[in-house]
């Protein structure tokens, strides 16, 4: 029988779904600024880092209402506790982006040695990271989550090695040491990327099959 | 169990057992009478009870055989004017003191009901004599009608005010919260949900009334011979069976054990019914 | 894509005119006073919760909005209006009708059929062209979702149904003269779980065309199911407001209390 608070359930979905793709296009903006030396790109995304803050405040709102009026169990218990899980893990996205965005200026005059890095095959990774994780929560594809994790150590290596890469060419360049650092922090930005992109996978597998496979750190659903 | 308790529930189950006979054997006596009368009444009377008992009328004195036809319909007939003068006060009463009966009014109506019900039937006769009789000249079935009738008010209406009362209050807030008028709930709702129960405290006090005697001694007094006319003395089974019972005559007598026995099946027959219509009134709730 | 923006919610009393309108109601039975100076208002084609403690008052403010107290000997001070008429002006049996009831435990007429009582409220007040009775008591019986499950067995008792369906029969019933008002005084606490929930929707539905006042000693319920909460207790009102807000950031200590099943 269909109940008239389930609405607001697909309205909740809704939205969540909306402010995952406003922060999948903030951070796609964000790389391109970065890769392409676009300082006026950068800054579209940082001022659009309002609306992403809206939507937050916004889902918040709506999870405790729809908690308040409508006791949810079972599967509706667990949507709204992913989903305010999962939205402070966007909120917090939206902020790399715009922390990415930042570091487009410094590095307009460095594009070749950024382009020389394995940075961008990283953001690579981490992007589509996140894009997948946000498919598999509008899809309700558990499946698809756990091939999310998987992709987490990729990052982490290409994380280490680029670490590795680039103090040794500090040693080396001294003039470099400046955009080195900054790319180090963005490779810093891009590890917590895939972090999070991470944790919404395992709150998509908790709403789903609910399954808790946080802090489990590789055992069991792994395919 | 340990032996202390053993020895416990054999004297429970003893004193069990002791009190279960022991009602059974009240059940029995009370049924006795109850089984005395009616093969006592049969037998005395089976004798007579034949088709012409039933359609003949009276013989002349001296005669044998004949029957008891006229006071047969004139039990009916006083039934019948008792019952179309009593039943429609009484049920209208019964309806007021259930819907509106919160006053002293009402009170003192109730309480007047109660000592009517009290008063001995024979006196009700007698007061039924002086009102019909006396300004008619003569006795007639009428007076006997205005008696059974006196008798039958108080039982019915008490009745009819309790059935009314016993109809849950939801139904009457239900009708009243639609936009009936109240008086309109009460007749249309209410009424025909206690129907049933007021029914049956209508059967109990026409089967009261037909057992009288007395009352129609006053009043209606009795005929030999057929009349169904209102302003005229008419037979009946009770006092046919009071004059019978009297006579020297064996034939008359052995009469009188029939109709005797006719009157008490009416009654056990109205009471059957009786039975029937309260349990499929329970069965639907 | 839209930007969400603070919008406030829509309240229910911004536009229109309440459609019943209670101000400082005491109501008494006999010497005892079972509501102390009540204001409120109940929006048109909204749902009001009325919630509270046993013993609080609530089905008593309710009966005063149809003059139903009076059937139970009560006395009311204060004004209450409909259409901002003052009630005690109206004559009863037509308040009756515009404010319609349904009560705690299903009361379908007993001697009745389906068809018979869901047109009972027309027919004893004059209705008798059986095919205008007929439309309405199936339009009725559509309204409270009923109509699929007893459309072949219109003629068959009233009381022949389950319990759930007695009590959308009931609901039937009250639309069938055209109420503007429904009140209902704990319409689901007899019934089984998906009973309640058909119950619950159907108000949901109803309230398009009628505007409803429910009292219910199941927060829950009047948390899934109201747009306003009044919130009563011994005999005063202490809180009204919008549901959502009610159960997020109630404004009243007391009222945090007993939603929260502190007391009561």
């Amino acid at each position: 029988m269909e109940r008239h608070f389930e609405r607001e359930l697909e309205d909740l979905k809704g939205t969540l779904i909306n402010m995952g793709s406003l922060v999948d296009r903030q951070l796609g903006s964000a790389c391109r600024a970065l890769f392409e030396g676009d300082p006026a790109r950068a800054r579209e995304v940082m001022d659009r880092d309002g609306e992403v803050d809206s939507f937050d405040t916004l889902i918040d709102r709506q999870c405790m209402d729809i908690f308040a009026l409508t006791q949810p169990v079972a599967v509706d218990l667990r949507l709204l506790m992913s989903a305010l899980a999962i939205n402070s893990q966007l909120e917090r996205i939206g902020d790399i982006a715009v922390n990415i965005a930042e570091r487009v200026e410094p590095l307009v005059a460095h594009r070749e040695f950024l382009l020389s890095t394995r940075l961008s095959e990283m953001a690579n990774i981490a992007r589509i990271m996140v894009r997948d994780s946000l498919d598999s929560f509008v899809r309700g594809d558990a499946a698809l989550a756990a091939r999310v994790l998987v992709s987490d150590d990729v990052v982490d290596k290409l994380d280490g090695g680029l670490f590795r890469s680039l103090v040794a060419e500090m040693k080396v360049h001294h003039e470099r040491v400046e955009p080195a650092a900054h790319i180090l922090i963005l490779s810093r930005h891009l590890e917590r990327l895939a972090d999070h992109a991470t944790n919404i996978a395992e709150d998509v597998i908790f709403i789903v099959e609910a399954k808790l496979v946080k802090h489990t750190a590789g055992e069991g659903i792994r395919p | 169990m340990k032996k202390d308790e053993k020895v416990y529930f054999y004297w429970r189950k003893a004193k069990n057992n002791a009190m279960i006979l022991f009602s059974l054997a009240c059940v029995l006596l009370a049924l006795v009478p109850l089984i005395l009368i009616f093969s006592y009444t049969l037998l005395q009377g089976i004798s007579s009870l034949n088709i012409d008992f039933f359609i003949q009328m009276p013989k002349p004195v001296g005669e044998s055989g004949g029957g008891m036809a006229n006071a047969l319909v004139g039990t009916g007939i006083l039934l019948g004017i008792g019952g179309l003068i009593g039943l429609p006060v009484s049920i209208m009463a019964g309806i007021y003191l259930a819907e509106y009966g919160d006053n002293p009014f009402a009170a003192t109506v109730r309480f007047l009901a109660d000592v009517l019900s009290g008063i001995p039937s024979i006196v009700v006769g007698v007061v039924a004599y002086v009102l019909v009789v006396l300004p008619m000249k003569h006795f007639s079935a009428l007076a006997g009608g205005v008696a059974l009738a006196i008798l039958m008010i108080p039982t019915v209406t008490r009745t009819t005010e309790e059935m009314i009362r016993l109809v849950p209050h939801s139904f009457r807030e239900a009708g009243l919260a639609i936009g009936i008028p109240r008086w309109k709930t009460t007749l249309r709702i209410i009424l025909p949900t206690a129907l049933k129960g007021i029914t049956t405290g209508i059967l109990l006090a026409i089967a009261r009334a037909a057992g009288e005697t007395a009352p129609l001694l006053f009043t209606a007094l009795g005929n030999r011979f057929w009349s169904t006319a209102i302003d005229q003395p008419i037979a009946s089974l009770t006092v046919f069976i009071y004059d019978y019972s009297k006579s020297a005559f064996e034939d008359w007598i052995r009469q009188a054990w029939g109709a005797a026995f006719v009157l008490i099946a009416l009654i056990f027959v109205l009471s059957v019914i009786f039975r029937i219509v309260t349990r499929s009134r329970y069965a639907e709730h | 894509m839209d930007v969400p923006s603070d919008q406030p919610q829509s309240a229910g009393t911004t536009q229109r005119p309440a459609k019943m309108v209670a101000k400082d109601v005491d109501a008494f039975f006999g010497r005892t006073q079972a509501l102390k100076k009540v204001s409120l208002e109940v929006a048109t084609n909204r749902v009001l919760a009325i919630i509270g403690p046993s013993g609080c008052g609530k089905s008593t403010f309710l009966r005063c909005l149809n003059r139903m107290h009076e059937v139970a000997s009560g006395t009311m001070k204060g004004r209450i209006t409909l259409d901002e008429e003052d009630i005690t002006s109206i004559d009863e049996v037509n308040l009756r009708r515009r404010v319609g009831m349904v009560f705690q435990k299903p009361n379908p007429f007993p001697t009745m059929s389906i068809f018979d009582n869901v047109a009972a409220g027309l027919r004893f007040n004059g209705h008798h062209n059986h095919k205008h009775l007929a439309e309405v008591v199936e339009r009725c019986l559509r309204q409270a979702a009923l109509w699929d499950e007893v459309k072949d067995s219109l003629n068959k008792s009233g009381m022949s149904i389950s319990g759930g369906q007695q009590q959308r029969l009931c609901i039937a019933r009250t639309l069938a003269v055209s109420p503007e008002v429904v009140l209902m005084d704990e319409p689901a606490s007899a019934l089984d779980p998906l009973s309640t929930a058909k119950i619950e929707e159907l108000i949901y539905e109803l309230k398009q065309n009628y505007t409803i006042a429910i009292v219910t000693h199941n927060m829950q319920q009047a948390a899934r199911v109201s747009d306003m909460t009044a919130f009563f207790y011994l005999g005063e009102l202490i809180e009204i407001g919008e549901t959502k807000r009610i159960f997020t950031t109630p404004e009243k200590r007391q009222t945090e209390d007993y939603i929260t099943g502190r007391f009561g």
